[in-house]
C-alpha cells in the first residue's frame, strides 16, 4: 500500500511539477491539491482536486476531495447533513485550541475521518499554545471513537512532511503505533483512491 | 465367548487411545515447531539483544539522517543549536537533558547530516527536526530521511544516497 498526502495548498509561485517530484521522493503516490479542477498525473504522482470550505453547497457541486472546514463549535451545527457532502472534516489549528470533548464526540458521530494538518499545528505548538481539542481528539482516536487522517497542509513542496514525521507526531502525543499507522497510511489511502474513482 | 468380547473391547479401546495420542502428538509437534520458529525470529533476537544491552547498562542510540532543504549555509554548531532549541521548545529542558541529541555528522556541501539521539527519544528528535521551519519562519527546513541503529549505516546512507 502506497501512502498518499491529503492536503497541499499551493502558494502563487509553487509549480505542480515541483510538488509531484517532492511527493514522489517522499514515497507518496497521490496528493490532494487545492485550486486544481481535474486530476492530473505528473511524475507518477496523481494530483487530485481538493476543496476545503464551510460552504455545503460548494462541497455538493465539487468533484474531487471534499473537506468540510471546522474552525469552532459553531461549524458543527448542521452536522447531520455533512456525511452526504464531504469526504473528510478538516479541523483547523484554531478549532484545536477551542474544541472540547463534547464537540469531539459530535465530530466522531459524523462517521467521517477527521483531518489534522501538521504544519499549522506545529506552528501553534512551537508558540507554546494549549491545544485542548488536539488532546481530546487523540484520546478519542485511542479509544477508536474517531478516525484520524494526518496530512501536511503544506503551502510549499519543501514542507510536505514525510510519513516518519507524521507518525512521530502522533506517537509523541501518545497514540499507539497501530493507531498512528492507521491515521498516516490506511485512512488517507482509503479516501483519495475512492475520490479519484468517483 | 465373553472372554473374546472383552479382548475385542480392550483392543478397540487400545486402538482409540493410540489414535488419540497420535493426533495429540501431531498437534504438539505443530506447536513446538511454531515455538521454535518464533524463538528463531529476527524480532525476538532483536528484543533479546535489547534486553541484554539494558542489563549491561548500555544506551541504545538512533541515528537520523536528515537533509536541509533551506538554510544550507549553516555550520554544524549552528545547526545543532537550532535542533536543540527546537527540541527544548517542544519537549522542555528535562527531555533535552536525557535525550542526548547531537549532530554526529554534517556535510554542508550536500546539506545532509546525521543526528544522534537516545532510542527512547527518536520520535521527539524527528519532530524537533520537522519543527525547525516553524521556529525559523521557513528560513531553515530540515527533512528527516531515514533512521538507522548505527552511525556506520547512517553515514553510508548520507554519503551514498
Amino acid at each position: 500500500m502506497r501512502a498518499v498526502e491529503l492536503a497541499f495548498i499551493p502558494e502563487a509561485e509553487s509549480s505542480l511539477i515541483n510538488l509531484a517530484k517532492a511527493a514522489r521522493e517522499l514515497g507518496y503516490s497521490a496528493v490532494g491539491v487545492e485550486g486544481i479542477t481535474e486530476p492530473v498525473s505528473i511524475e507518477g504522482v496523481t494530483l487530485v482536486p481538493r476543496l476545503t470550505t464551510k460552504n455545503l453547497a460548494a462541497l455538493k457541486r465539487f468533484a474531487g476531495l471534499r473537506a468540510y472546514l471546522v474552525e469552532g463549535a459553531e461549524d458543527l451545527k448542521g452536522y447531520p447533513k455533512l456525511r452526504r457532502f464531504a469526504d473528510i472534516v478538516t479541523v483547523t489549528d484554531k478549532a484545536l485550541r477551542r474544541l472540547g470533548p463534547k464537540e469531539v464526540e459530535k465530530l466522531g458521530n459524523l462517521g467521517l475521518p477527521i483531518e489534522l494538518q501538521l504544519n499549522p499545528i506545529l506552528r501553534v505548538i512551537v508558540q507554546g499554545q494549549w491545544l485542548r481539542g488536539l488532546r481530546a481528539l487523540l484520546l478519542a482516536a485511542s479509544a477508536d471513537r474517531v478516525r484520524l487522517a494526518v496530512s501536511s497542509g503544506g503551502t510549499n513542496p519543501r514542507i510536505i512532511r514525510p510519513i516518519e514525521v507524521k507518525r512521530a507526531f502522533l506517537e509523541v502525543f501518545g497514540l499507539t503505533q497501530s493507531h498512528s499507522f492507521e491515521a498516516v497510511i490506511t485512512v488517507p489511502s482509503d479516501i483519495l483512491p475512492r475520490v479519484v474513482k468517483g | 465367548m465373553t472372554a473374546e468380547y472383552i479382548t475385542l473391547a480392550a483392543a478397540a479401546a487400545a486402538l482409540a487411545i493410540s489414535i488419540a495420542s497420535l493426533a495429540y502428538v501431531l498437534m504438539l509437534r505443530k506447536r513446538i515447531t511454531a515455538l521454535l520458529s518464533a524463538l528463531d525470529s529476527r524480532a525476538l533476537r532483536r528484543y533479546l539483544r535489547a534486553v541484554e544491552a539494558r542489563q549491561r547498562g548500555r544506551d541504545r542510540k538512533r541515528f537520523i539522517v536528515f537533509k536541509l532543504l533551506a538554510g544550507k549555509g549553516l555550520g554544524k554548531d549552528e545547526l545543532e543549536g537550532l535542533v536543540r532549541t527546537s527540541f527544548r521548545q517542544l519537549f522542555g529542558t528535562t527531555a533535552l537533558a536525557v535525550a542526548g541529541v547531537s549532530v554526529a555528522h554534517y556535510n554542508p556541501g550536500k546539506g545532509i547530516g546525521v543526528l544522534r539521539v537516545r532510542a527512547t527519544h527518536k520520535n521527539h528528535a524527528v519532530l524537533a527536526l520537522a519543527a525547525i521551519d516553524a521556529l525559523t519562519d521557513g528560513e531553515v527546513i530540515a527533512q528527516p530521511l531515514r533512521t538507522t541503529g548505527t552511525l556506520r549505516k547512517a553515514m553510508k546512507y548520507a554519503e551514498g544516497g
